[in-house]
């Protein structure tokens, strides 16, 4: 035995161990540092840098300082920059390999901050395909809209009337069924083939009267009447046939007669001076900014999701997952104590907003909410901003279960000092101080929020462009006089594809004020726009009613070869004194 | 390259017991499979320094099933992780997983877990394997290579002087 052990040896690996202890010691504050910026890159999709990290034994802690996260869609810019971040530790934990942190105090946090260097660590990352109705339109209709009665004249020669269109096609049909039917009035029997059993009755009637005769003539006149009786079904036939093409095309030629009056309802309601269109100053207002802060919020959004749905690797799921080389992957078993492997109890955080700055806490921080089945829960406030008095916000974002993830926001802001000096034109708040209440909630990828705000010493300013001639003053008066007002933005849909509308009562205010200049206006512009639309319809309506009217002529003739077979058919049983 | 053969030479010659080589070979195993921070590791050089195996052939042999152990990582990984899903051993992996030693160890990932299956089975045939080999060769093969004219060149080459100077790495080997 004594052969096999070597006692000097145990010295030497306690020596061995001393050494690798110091030098862990030496290295650890790299090697987290290094550790959480790889680990962050991995996670975020763009660079995750660090100026330090320090670790502490008694208490476990770590300090981390100047964090920065960049924004994997915008390279040049921090997502969120913090200044310091305490971690108070659960040593328990982390001999298990699960990083608990009881308490986070984070200072100077920061967000959208200019980088100095690119962030991307690949191909720049596309925003999700957002778009909102109200908000792209909103860009598109900045200008107020004209009141100016629109030349109609113009309004024709660019828009394409219906009628004419739908009149033209008649036409081309009527020509079309005319060819049709003279090519099968050529193969009907006609005037020509009656007249060929007329002489062959002549024949009969001549015929000697011996026993053989009398047999050939009920013989022959059999087979003429058999004859006539044909070819005057298939007459008779045709005439059904035509009957029911005609009655189509009529049809047909009704509804095109009734086009001008669609044409003249669409025009108006297009060019029309409606007191809704001309006075929607609310979107003019409001929709560029609703749509701008709406986009940053749910591409925000989009981004965070895949951050607060991650599963760690269980039995169940493992089977697809390729290892990174000579690193495997941790299969997790469901024990009594089911934390996650990263987990912040509760963060204090203190974060600078270009207003000032604001305070609050989250709990339950953790990018595996499934495992821990508690959700995230958050409240931020501040008080006596630069440019609001106060501000609370709390949410609660519920992703335990993934396809049934429900997140809920809530925001009151009081005392916001809105509007700008040098807005766009040609409307736009010069000052006006708000009160907001936010309420929105995601769940199943659909968003629904409400905002109302209360406005209260506004200046509403307009420029050239507001408006021209008598009811452009009317408007840029009325909305110099309004210093109060209500704004209420209703934000409805798929997280892809919403739908926002705004209302305000400063709508209402210059309804009221140009409702009967507009009328008036309106009702003339209308006047002219039915006069203008009938004119240039008269004409190819009637020449396609021409066209149709001539079609008659093919009945008629039909008619006509019904009749001359009748009288065929008659004059043979006359003739021949036979009853067929 | 030369170094590391003659210096292997050097021990498989020497009078060491053949044990205390294949148990090197062994522990040197366990170590170069398995991920190196890993605590059972810990033992394992606890084991080196404490029984007086060969530490020139633990040294070599953990270079070896080292760089082995990178062309293994696809077996390790599908072993372990079959291993680990297996349903009729799930009780025990979550009894281990509760234990704050057993996941210092790391046994929940599929290298380490296929890693230590592998090289633990191979453990116990490769000393009895390597011990016969070994003195077999020091039985029928030393002497007669000892006799053969390459040998006799090569002791007068610039190898059999790195070969003598192996003396002064491991010592009485």
């Amino acid at each position: 035995m004594k052969k096999w052990i070597r006692w000097p040896g145990l010295i030497a690996f306690a020596v061995v161990v001393l050494v690798l202890m110091g030098f862990w010691w030496l290295l650890i504050d790299s090697l987290i540092k290094g550790w959480i910026e790889k680990s962050g890159t991995r996670l975020v999709g763009a660079k995750v840098e660090l100026d330090k990290a320090d670790l502490t034994l008694a208490p476990l802690g770590l300090a981390l300082d100047n964090l920065q996260i960049t924004n994997p869609r915008q390279p040049m810019t921090n997502i969120l920059e913090a200044g310091s971040i305490d971690l108070a530790l659960e040593a328990s934990h982390l001999l298990r390999r699960k990083l608990i942190v009881s308490l986070m105090t984070a200072d100077n946090l920061r967000f959208n901050t200019a980088r100095k260097t690119s962030g991307a660590v690949g191909p720049p990352k596309s925003s999700p395909d957002v778009s909102n109705r109200a908000g792209d339109a909103a860009s598109d209709t900045l200008n107020m809209p004209s009141l100016a009665i629109p030349d109609v004249k113009e309004i024709l020669s660019r828009e394409e009337l219906r009628t004419l269109t739908a009149a033209d096609e008649l036409k081309k049909d009527i020509n079309v069924f005319r060819e049709k039917w003279q090519k099968r009035l050529d193969q009907l029997p006609d005037q020509k083939t009656f007249k060929q059993h007329e002489k062959r009755l002549d024949k009969i009637s001549s015929a000697k009267k011996s026993i053989t005769g009398v047999l050939g003539k009920a013989g022959e006149a059999k087979a003429i009447h058999d004859d006539v009786s044909q070819e005057l079904a298939e007459l008779k036939k045709a005439k059904k046939e035509l009957e029911k093409d005609l009655a189509s095309l009529k049809k047909r030629a009704a509804q095109v007669k009734r086009l001008p009056a669609e044409d003249y309802r669409r025009l108006r309601d297009k060019y029309g001076l409606s007191s809704q269109g001309a006075v929607n100053v609310t979107q003019i207002l409001f929709g560029d900014t609703a749509g701008r802060y709406l986009k940053m919020a749910i591409n925000g959004y989009h981004t965070l999701k895949p951050l607060l749905e991650m599963r760690p690797a269980t039995p169940e799921n493992q089977q697809d997952v390729a290892p990174l080389r000579g690193k495997g992957v941790d299969v997790h078993f469901v024990t009594d104590d089911q934390l996650p492997p990263f987990l912040v109890r509760l963060a204090k955080v203190s974060a600078t907003i270009p207003s000032g700055d604001i305070s609050g806490e989250i709990q339950n921080l953790t990018p595996f909410q499934a495992l821990l089945g508690e959700p995230l829960v958050f409240t931020f406030s501040g008080q006596n901003l630069q440019d609001l008095q106060n501000v609370n916000i709390d949410g609660v974002l519920n992703h335990i279960d993934p396809a049934k993830a429900y997140d809920k926001v809530t925001a009151k802001v009081e005392g916001l000092k809105a509007g700008k000096k040098n807005g766009h034109p040609p409307v736009y708040i010069e000052k006006g101080m708000a009160d907001l209440a936010l309420t929105a909630t995601v769940a199943s990828n659909r968003i629904d929020a409400q905002l109302q705000a209360n406005v209260s010493s506004a200046s509403i300013a307009t420029t050239k462009g507001a408006g021209d001639g008598q009811l452009g003053q009317t408007l840029q008066d009325a909305l110099a006089g309004i210093s109060a007002f209500d704004l209420q933005a209703d934000i409805e849909g798929d997280l892809g594809d919403y739908r926002v509308s705004l209302s305000s009562n400063i709508d209402d205010v210059l309804k009221n004020a140009v409702g009967k200049q507009l009328k008036k206006k309106a009702g003339e512009f209308e006047k002219t726009l039915n006069s203008a639309i009938l004119e240039k319809t008269r004409e190819p309506l009637a020449k396609a009613s021409r066209q149709l009217s001539d079609l008659d002529s093919i009945e008629d003739e039909l008619t006509s070869r019904l009749g001359l077979g009748d009288d065929v058919l008659k004059d043979a049983m006359r003739k021949t004194g036979l009853k067929l | 390259m030369i170094e590391a053969i003659a210096k292997l030479l050097k021990v498989l010659n020497s009078e060491t017991e053949p044990g205390q080589i294949s148990l090197a070979v062994c522990l040197s195993m366990i170590a170069g499979l398995t991920p190196f921070y890993s605590l059972h590791n810990l033992l394992v050089l606890l084991l080196v320094f404490l029984i007086r195996v060969n530490v020139s052939a633990f040294i070599l042999g953990f270079v070896v099933f080292s760089g082995t152990a990178f062309l293994l990582d696809p077996l390790f990984h599908k072993l372990g992780l079959w291993v680990l899903t297996l349903p009729a051993l799930e009780g025990i992996w979550t009894a281990l997983y509760g234990q704050v030693l057993w996941r210092m160890e790391g046994f929940n990932n599929s290298i380490v877990m296929g890693s230590i299956l592998v090289s633990l089975l191979l453990a116990f045939p490769l000393f009895f394997c390597l011990n016969v080999l070994i003195r077999k060769y020091r039985q029928h093969i030393l002497e007669q290579i000892r006799k053969l004219k390459i040998v006799k060149i090569l002791k007068a080459s610039k190898f059999y002087e790195i070969y003598e100077s192996a003396t002064a790495w491991g010592g009485k080997a």
